[in-house]
């Protein structure tokens, strides 16, 4: 993968405060709050739900409901219509007008999307990105914005959710559809917000395993990965081989990859080193009831207890 | 070349340091196998002489071994597979001398004379050797076979002839001609000093494992003072007693009163046994309760049919075809 320098003439996306940093943890971005006074209409869309690499963003696009014309001819649509180019450019308008329009993404990196998964009990995807959503509502609410209607794309079941939302934010008026994206301009908006942020993200990939260590200034000598990661989409056949070449037997795969896949619990199973969980197994308690001998015989119960054992070579 | 993580003496450290920059005085810094105390099968010591004191330590070479494998991952990412750590203490030479010395005694049964150190060292080693040495004292195990020259390199070290006073009784002839007489009252009032210094609460509680020993045995409950203070002398001796022969853990031991602490404790296990045994006959009454339950049934009469078999049985077969007339006698 390219260094974000050469991929983009064009300014760094504001999403990303330092592109130089891997990305390690969720984190949150606004942009500045808009000056003109309410009530505001908000949408939200995600990006990268599907993947096996990278991130999976949440954005929310919002401008008040008098601007709603505006915003008609502003060009927003699909992002999955748009080619990569012209949602930069988009990205760009959706920052050109900060007294009325406004956007913010919730960065859910892989590894915090993989532990939710694979928590117990398991925190699934579909409740992460509603806690995304929810948060990001929530911090535009508290930055001074009165929301009276808001567009979401649709999660899983609508009625469901919408009643959820509502609430979680009485007096908002929620709307819950399927392809609210091409159905609803701000939406469309909130939509290119996240696809630009988490395409940045990917393209620019910095694996903080061979990220050189800021206190030493010394870089960690392990392996390094290929640029081809394809789509990041599990069907897509160089996604499938950047996999099959990027498994390590040991440590599985960079912190880019989601482990709660299947795929990737796939290839771990099919081509890591078999795991034992010495949780489940008995050895300590089987061991316990050995009759010791050798050098082992008659030791105090501290001895025993902790392991503690003579030998007779290094 | 192994690469072993391990917990040392700072200047044993030092010295080893040393030795890899080719310091000659250093390079005397060896490993012994000798018997240990407790099961006489050699075992890694290491003496050394630190450059603050002049007189030798001996550090006895003990690893960590848990159950479950581990591996070590050092920070440069290299991995080393036997995650043992390995543990170097010091040990009092007094334990490593008493099996030795006693060899004599236990073979003739007497006293024996009052000898200088250097004479009841040579006796005493030859004695022990012949008793033990030659053969691997565990199968297939080469470093469990006794050496003879790693023993002499034990009896020659400084702190070995100041141990002889401890465990021996030692009459000045002149202030030249000290002689020593092993001594089995000695050794045991030596061994008792060892377990009053740990008869303390505050070192013995300081040990997980030892507290949990002694609440596993209903000890840390209140009104139970009196034999908490037995449970903590019965540690007390358990600890020394991993470095000393078993019998004389037993002579040791019988020197306290363990008498209500011992009955304490069988009176647990009596309880334990009963609970045991009721808690097997419940399993026992319910699966037998239920084969009782099977035969019940079937002592109730003959089964009787289906609806669907009552039915067919009443139906007229007259003119059907025989089932026996579908098949054919196999060849």
């Amino acid at each position: 993968m390219s260094s974000k320098s050469s991929e983009t003439t064009e300014e760094s996306v504001p999403s990303i405060p330092d592109p130089t940093c891997p990305l390690v943890a969720s984190y949150t971005y606004h942009s500045p709050t808009p000056s003109t006074s309410g009530p505001y209409i908000l949408g939200v869309d995600e990006a990268g739900r599907g993947p096996v690499l990278g991130p999976m963003v949440y954005g929310v696009a919002y401008c008040p409901a008098a601007y709603r014309e505006d915003l008609e001819n502003l060009g927003f649509a699909d992002s999955k219509t748009l080619n990569s180019s012209t949602r930069s450019s988009l990205l760009r308008t959706l920052c050109s007008d900060p007294a009325n329009l406004a956007w913010s993404v919730r960065i859910l990196c892989p590894q915090a999307i993989s532990s939710g998964m694979l928590r117990k009990p398991p925190t699934n995807l579909n409740r992460q990105a509603e806690e995304a959503t929810v948060l990001l509502i929530r911090e535009v609410i508290q930055s001074g914005i009165q929301l009276s209607e808001v567009y979401v794309d649709a999660l899983g079941p609508i009625k469901t959710y919408q009643a959820y939302l509502s609430s979680q934010f009485p007096g908002i008026n929620f709307t819950v559809e399927a392809k609210a994206d091409s159905k609803h301009k701000i939406v469309g908006a909130a939509s290119v917000a996240a696809k630009v942020t988490r395409d940045a993200w990917v393209e620019g990939w910095i694996f903080e395993e061979t990220h050189s260590n800021g206190e030493s200034g010394r870089a960690v000598p392990v392996q390094t990965w290929g640029d081809e990661l394809g789509s990041g989409y599990p069907s897509d056949p160089k996604t499938q081989a950047w996999i099959r070449n990027s498994l390590d037997p040991t440590f599985g795969f960079p912190s880019l990859v989601r482990f709660s896949w299947t795929t990737i619990k796939v290839a771990l199973e099919k081509s890591g080193h078999d795991v034992e969980w010495i949780d489940d197994g008995q050895k300590s308690l089987v061991k316990a009831f050995e009759t010791s001998s050798g050098r082992d015989k008659h030791r105090c119960i501290v001895a025993r207890d902790l392991g503690i054992k003579n030998i007779g070579m290094l | 070349m192994d690469m072993n993580v391990g917990v040392l003496p700072r200047d044993v450290l030092d010295t080893l340091l040393m030795k890899l920059d080719g310091d000659v005085e250093a390079s005397s810094l060896r490993f012994l196998r000798l018997p240990h105390p407790r099961t006489g099968i050699p075992s890694l010591f290491l003496p050394y002489k630190s450059s603050s004191r002049q007189t030798t330590t001996i550090l006895e070479v003990q690893a960590i071994v848990p159950p479950n494998e581990r591996s070590w991952i050092m920070s440069e990412g290299t991995i080393i597979g036997d995650g043992k750590l390995l543990l170097m203490t010091p040990v009092d030479p007094a334990f490593l001398l008493i099996p030795i010395l006693r060899s004599i005694y236990l073979v003739d049964g007497s006293y024996g004379t009052f000898r200088p150190a250097d004479d009841i060292l040579e006796d005493a080693m030859k004695t022990y050797f012949a008793s033990l040495g030659g053969t691997c004292a565990i199968k297939g195990d080469p470093s469990s076979q006794l050496s003879q020259s790693d023993l002499a390199n034990l009896c020659s070290l400084d702190c070995v002839h100041t141990a002889m006073k401890r465990i021996c009784e030692v009459k000045e002839i002149t202030p030249e001609i000290i002689v020593f007489r092993y001594s089995p009252e000695c050794v045991l009032e030596y061994l008792r000093g060892k377990v009053t210094k740990l008869w303390k609460p505050a070192i013995l509680e300081s040990s997980r494992t030892v507290v949990r020993g002694l609440a596993k045995d209903g000890l840390m409950e209140e009104g139970n003072e009196a034999l908490l203070n037995s449970g903590h002398l019965k540690a007390a001796c358990d600890l020394v007693s991993q470095y000393i022969p078993q019998d004389l853990h037993d002579e040791l031991q019988a020197f306290y009163d363990f008498a209500a602490l011992n009955a304490h404790l069988d009176a647990n296990q009596k309880e334990l046994s009963a609970l045991a045994a009721s808690k097997m006959s419940n399993i026992e009454a319910r699966e037998s309760g239920k084969a009782v339950k099977a035969d019940g049934k079937k002592r109730k009469g003959p089964t009787k049919g289906s609806h669907g078999v009552e039915k067919l049985k009443k139906v007229n077969t007259k003119g059907m075809a025989k089932l026996s007339s579908f098949f054919q006698k196999t060849a």
